[in-house]
């Protein structure tokens, strides 16, 4: 059951396969089992079980609310969701418990959506590995498979097992991991320089960066105003499609998002794809890049032609500014963003009391972590 | 975050030599920009002791003052400008803040339309150029009033600019010898107040109230001194102003304190300071080496404010959710420049008389209700409003709406004057009484206080007669010529009527009987 679509599963909950209520306990078990992976920050076994209960109610009514009813989903530990501590993997909000939900975990739990938990992210969404939080690093799922293993002991004999796994890939490592493993049907996670779409190929599943301006920020911790966007995790490319049609929209709390009504659509299911032309930017063939994600990026390539699709060599010139550019942007706009974090507020406060600026060197200090860039 | 702040900053340029004598000129409400010297004689703290500058040498080469003024008004409006929270005036600390303006994570800040509307209204009425494109920008430091580390304002690309306000100056000793100057208005930036910072010493603690400052228009003063011809001096900032006295005061002393120095070799810190009221001198504020480096960034959460008029707007608009230019320009109230001149026009007033009309809240529609009901002439009724009236309410304190005397007793008190029922200073006795006792009219009062005019010209003939024959020396007096004389005899009769005649026409009457 926990490896179905959400059309499947939801289908299944309306015809009386499963209740919400199995479904959450199910998850909730996978959750403790896997506990190793340290996906999650915080689990809210109360509050999942209490929506479960709700979502119960509306199907024995008859009158589920769509597609994400009684289905169990996690999100990123720097969303705002309100009553449950949201930490960011930092000490500077640890204990933190915002009073507002962020409008796409309220997007969420307006279709009855359940609630597993925080999952565990770079401190702060900053890094790529998921391994800089407080909370520790999450494990990549795919560690304990099999396959890995059986390479593993092939190659290093007497290695401690404990230090032998893999990242996640980051900053949205934990809901990567959460969804990976199974213990939840789709995951928040957040986009800024690909904090999403790394973990997605990391964990081995989808991650979607909607188009900034499509998903609204508010509530979203944020890391680069501009570049930031809530992000999607799933098993399969048709439940991020479900997902994002009930996430899109404008939002009067946030200025940035686009003010045209979005059209609901359904994903096309597309047999032909002769008249598809695809583009190949050659600047992305860097050399630093390994040879086994260069054949498989063939392989694809090679699949589209095979199907009579046209794929031709495109130039994206300015890609080798890109990073550069993304560097004094994002930096700019981190150091003005954590200008908040004094301890005045809200969040940890250090027990300098000399003066504001010593409490606010020490609270600082204490609270974040190094930048590793 | 906040309440909604208009920023106006007004280069101006002033001269100020050493020894001029100001102008004091205290005409109520008459508006004045002194370029005097520290000393001020007729100022009504001249009893405490001053610091003045200290004179400085007679120097042969002239010194020009440059003055701008930064001006943070509070916009008026229900709600702050980013976030949903009201606006109230002294409200309970801490109890109007939304979560925008706490700063917590994850917040955005959303414009306020009014707000926008206002600032186009105030560009409009200080005849700027109103960019249709205009930025939002984050201007970064710690404080403890500013939860979030930054303000949000805007910098590189204001709402409106290049406008101007066209005022009178009195220039000489008299009253009504103005001149009118103009002051440039460099530009109008919309941005978030800070909170309100309260130190309590005692327990060596700062708190903080998130509702928003109140202080509804705050001047900051920038002030430099060169020679004519050369470059502009290094500059000063004197915060803490909150009075035009206090402003004016503040300036006059920096423009001394900064001539004394550059003319005994000093040299000028480009540095902040305040003013202190109490010794009438501006001291060094902030303890900073050169400039503040507040991070200018374009605030990433707010698109650019884009504005149209007429001839711009897109078809098929939604009208809430664009501002159009022209729309707000024909709602523009009549500017008071404009008002003025119609007094001054219609009624022949004099222009400082028009200024204290509008120099007060209400007290134009007070005067042009009582022109309604009465046919006094306009200077008389002026005259009535400004002096007598505007008199008992500063002395109570009071403003034009808790006036207890209305517009329609004034008139009716007018109206007896005119008629020659009452004298005009029996009519002020009335409006002594008028102003104390609620519910009475001025026919009541004076019938009460037998103030009538004797109208009874027999009588009044008899009594001038009686009058002369009982002083026989006064007017032997008169026919040798003594001009005081008359006025004796006239103060004599209106003695004798218990103050019920006219003095007007007792003249009349025994200038009759004398010469007949």
């Amino acid at each position: 059951m926990l490896g179905r679509t959400l059309r499947e599963v939801s289908a299944a909950l309306k015809q009386g396969q499963i209740t919400p209520t199995e479904l959450c306990q199910k998850c909730l078990s996978l959750i403790k089992k896997t506990k190793f992976l340290n996906a999650y920050i915080t689990v809210s076994e109360e509050v999942a079980l209490k929506q479960a209960e709700e979502s119960e109610k509306r199907y024995k009514k008859g009158r589920s609310l769509g597609d994400l009813d009684g289905i169990p989903i996690a999100v990123k530990d720097n969303f705002s969701t309100s009553g449950i501590e949201t930490t960011c993997a930092s000490n500077m909000l640890k204990g933190y418990v915002p009073p507002y939900n962020a409008t796409v975990v309220q997007k969420l739990l307006d279709q009855g959506a359940l609630l597993m938990g925080k999952t565990n992210l770079d401190e702060f969404a900053m890094g790529s590995g998921s391994t800089d939080g407080i909370f520790g690093p999450v494990k990549n799922p795919w560690s304990f498979s099999e396959q890995y293993r059986k390479k593993r002991k092939q190659k290093s004999h007497g290695e401690k097992e404990d230090s032998d796994w893999l990242i996640t890939g980051g900053s949205s490592g934990g809901s990567a991991a959460a969804v990976s493993a199974f213990t939840c049907f789709t995951a928040l996670g957040s986009d800024t320089g690909g904090s999403t779409r790394n973990p997605a190929a990391h964990c081995g599943v989808v991650g979607l960066k909607p188009s900034y301006g499509l998903v609204s920020r508010h509530g979203l911790i944020p890391l680069v105003n501009s570049m930031d966007v809530p992000g999607i995790l799933t098993r399969c490319v048709d439940d991020a499609a479900i997902v994002l049609g009930i996430l899109a929209g404008h939002d009067p709390k946030d200025s940035t998002t686009v003010q045209d009504p979005v059209k609901p659509f359904v994903l096309p299911s597309l047999t032909d794809v002769s008249k598809l032309c695809v583009g190949i930017p050659k600047e992305y063939l860097a050399p630093e890049l390994s040879s086994e994600v260069r054949s498989l990026w063939s392989k694809a390539a090679n699949l589209f032609e095979s199907e009579g699709a046209k794929v031709i060599e495109v130039s994206l010139p300015h890609t080798s500014f890109s990073i550069v550019c993304y560097h004094v942007l994002c930096t700019s706009e981190v150091a003005s963003n954590m200008a908040r974090f004094d301890g005045l507020e809200y969040g940890h406060r250090c027990d300098v009391g000399v003066s504001t600026e010593a409490m606010y060197a020490a609270t600082r200090r204490e609270g974040f972590n190094d930048v590793k860039l | 975050m906040a309440a909604p702040v208009l920023r106006w900053l007004c280069p101006g340029r002033c001269w100020a030599f050493a020894r001029i004598g100001g102008c004091s000129c205290h005409g109520r409400g008459v508006p004045t920009a002194s370029t005097s010297s520290g000393k001020r004689g007729q100022s009504s703290v001249a009893r405490q002791s001053l610091i003045t500058a200290q004179e400085p040498r007679k120097g042969d080469r002239e010194w020009a003052a440059v003055v701008g003024l930064e001006i943070h008004a509070q916009i008026s409006s229900n709600s702050k400008l980013f976030s949903g929270s009201q606006v109230h005036f002294a409200a309970p600390p801490n109890s109007l803040v939304s979560f925008f303006d706490a700063s917590l994570p994850g917040t955005l800040p959303v414009l306020n339309r009014r707000c926008v509307e206002a600032a186009v209204m105030t560009g409009l009425a200080l005849d700027c150029r109103i960019n249709k494109k205009s930025l939002f920008d984050r201007k970064h430091y710690f404080y403890a009033d500013l939860p979030a580390g930054y303000q949000i304002t805007q910098q590189r690309l204001p709402i409106a600019v290049d406008g101007s306000l066209a005022y009178s100056v009195c220039v000489g000793k008299k009253l009504g010898q103005a001149v009118t100057r103009t002051v440039r208005v460099r530009q109008i930036q919309l941005e978030q107040d800070s909170g309100k910072s309260l130190h309590d010493d005692l327990r060596s603690q700062t708190l903080v109230d998130l509702n928003r400052a109140e202080g509804q228009l705050r001047v900051d003063a920038n002030i430099s001194v060169h020679h004519p011809g050369e470059p502009l001096g290094v500059r000063t900032e004197v915060k803490n102003l909150n009075s035009a006295r206090f402003l004016a005061r503040a300036i006059d002393y920096e423009i001394q304190r900064q001539i004394s120095e550059l003319e005994n070799g000093g040299e000028i810190l480009n540095e902040t300071r305040s003013f202190d009221y109490k010794l009438g001198c501006t001291v060094p504020m902030r303890d900073k080496e050169g400039k503040q480096d507040y991070r200018f960034m374009p605030e990433p959460n707010l698109p650019p404010l884009l504005l149209y008029d007429s001839a711009s707007l897109p078809a098929g608009a939604d009208p809430q959710q664009v501002i159009n230019i022209d729309r707000i320009r024909e709602q523009l109230p009549e500017l008071p420049s404009v008002t003025r001149e119609k007094l001054v026009r219609r009624y022949g007033m004099l222009p400082e008389h028009s200024f204290a009309l509008l120099n007060e809240v209400g007290l134009l529609e007070f005067f042009q209700n009582v022109m309604k009901e009465t046919r006094a002439e306009p200077k008389k009724v002026a005259s009535w409003v400004l002096n007598t009236f505007l008199g008992f309410l500063k002395q109570q304190n009071l403003a034009v709406s808790e006036s207890p005397v209305t517009p329609s007793a004034l008139a009716e008190l007018l109206n007896l004057v005119e008629r020659k029922a009452i004298s005009s200073s029996a009519a002020k006795q009335v409006f002594e009484e008028l102003w104390r006792s609620e519910g009475k009219t001025p026919a009541q009062i004076v019938a009460e206080k037998q103030l009538e005019l004797m109208q009874d010209d027999e009588a009044l003939e008899q009594l001038c007669r009686a009058t002369m024959e009982a002083h026989p020396q006064v007017v032997m007096d008169l026919k040798k010529g003594n001009p005081r004389a008359i006025n004796k005899l006239i103060g004599l009769v209106r003695k004798a009527t218990l103050g019920r005649a006219d003095p007007t026409a007792i003249k009349e009457v025994l200038e009759r009987q004398l010469s007949g």
